[in-house]
């Protein structure tokens, strides 16, 4: 009993001491290099996107529409209205300093779900990642890395686009955002170790 | 203090070139009330289609949405998107029912406590009671065809949410048919109504989602 006990402490350890590696098994399947990844998704100055956008946050879900518009190299505008119209918070996002809200409802005004927020879409909207490591993984590519001082896994399927971001600790993922590649595909940011979920339906306007 | 905020707001509309706007003498404004309360006091019923327009200063277009709005008398609400998806919220027994395309949900933290001041107004403004609404003060104007009622809210509280509310009524009619919803940022979000019936019969199951 007192060796099975041992055994699972040992296998337990071991385990949980394997560092994350993103969707790739072993440290060893990346190789070396310096590479650059582009998103492209929110990198055009002046193009405007509108979402359906769902925000589960704790038990709570607010629904509403979220514009993203590169407005020049430096900064993306993101705003979430809600279904009716009115404005629940406006962040500027920018590349090399921190965000700053335009607005935001009293009700939202709270400076840790604002960090969160402004943090997720800083992720969301960044089109330049430098890495250090590169892997194949089935019909993707997964490249291995740091963006703002976190481990970083960027996915890009076989036409080059990005398909999933990844943000770790040594040893789990804590952010994963996935990006629609294909019509009719929603994007998803989802947190690994608190109750923040967002997913954004691409609309017409 | 409510000097300054009329001083305020008229040199503000004066200024951001409204000229055809003009201020209503109180002889207009007093007919302007009372036609708005007798037309209004029989309404048991509403109907209409809308469209919302959400204009962001940094956007270059309005966002539109489209639906219908059916309104009894004297506290069942129903807002029904239509376009760009399928979306109804409905005030009913003091529930509030929300179906977004097809997933039923009872309340919204993000809209409710808002909308259902927009509710109040709404519903205020076409039976008549807004004007003695002591949350606004309230300025009266007039243009070639239509007349306008502004409402700047008193309290700091509803002021961090929504600086300006004006409601437009276009010539014979004495039920809004435009609500302009100004935010402290300057956006603000229009909503058009067309195709207003008045007592038509509703559906009663309608208001609940």
């Amino acid at each position: 009993m007192k060796r099975l006990l041992l055994t699972s402490l040992v296998a337990v350890l071991l385990f949980s001491c394997k560092s994350y590696q993103g969707p790739v098994t072993n440290k060893e399947d990346y190789t070396k290099g310096t590479y650059t990844v582009v998103n492209n998704y929110f990198a055009t100055i002046g193009e405007e996107h509108i979402f359906r956008a769902h925000i589960q946050i704790f038990k709570k879900e607010v629904s509403g529409l979220l514009v993203v518009k590169r407005m020049d190299e430096h900064v993306h505008r993101v705003v979430l209205t809600s279904d009716f119209g009115n404005t629940l918070f406006d962040f500027s996002i920018y590349k090399d300093k921190p965000y700053t809200v335009n607005y935001v409802m009293p009700d939202l005004d709270k400076k840790l779900i604002l960090n969160f927020l402004a943090k997720d879409f800083s992720y969301l909207v960044e089109d330049t990642y430098a890495l250090t490591g590169k892997a194949t993984q089935g019909n993707t590519t997964v490249y291995s890395g740091t963006y703002k001082k976190k481990k970083a896994f960027v996915v890009v399927n076989q036409q080059e686009d990005v398909t999933t971001v990844i943000a770790a600790n040594a040893r789990k993922p804590k952010i994963v955002f996935n990006y629609a590649t294909k019509e009719g595909e929603v994007l998803e940011i989802k947190h690994e170790n608190f109750p923040l979920e967002i997913q954004l339906t691409p609309l017409e306007n | 203090m409510k000097k300054i905020i009329f001083t305020a707001l008229f040199l503000g509309t004066t200024l951001m070139g409204f000229s055809q706007e003009k201020a209503m003498t109180s002889d207009e404004k007093n007919t302007f009330k009372k036609e708005i309360v007798s037309t209004t006091k029989d309404i048991k019923t509403l109907s209409t289609d809308f469209v919302q327009y959400k204009n962001m200063s940094f956007m270059s277009k309005e966002i539109e949405s489209k639906g219908q709005m059916q309104l009894s008398i004297p506290n069942k609400l129903l807002w029904k998107y239509t376009s760009p998806f399928a979306y109804s919220i409905a005030f009913a027994d003091n529930k509030i029912t929300i179906n977004d395309q097809g997933k039923k949900n009872k309340i919204d933290v993000g809209n409710n406590k808002k909308f259902a001041k927009i509710n109040t107004l709404i519903v205020g403004s076409i039976s008549g009671n807004m004007f003695d609404d002591k949350e606004f003060t309230i300025t009266y104007f007039k243009n070639k065809n239509r007349r306008i009622a502004k409402l700047v809210p008193l309290s700091k509280e509803i002021a961090q949410y929504i600086s300006e509310i004006v409601l437009y009524f276009d010539e014979g009619q004495n039920t809004v048919s435009e609500v302009k919803l100004i935010e402290p940022s300057a956006d603000y979000t229009r909503i058009v109504f067309s195709n207003k019936k008045i007592n038509s019969k509703l559906d009663e199951k309608a208001f609940t989602n």
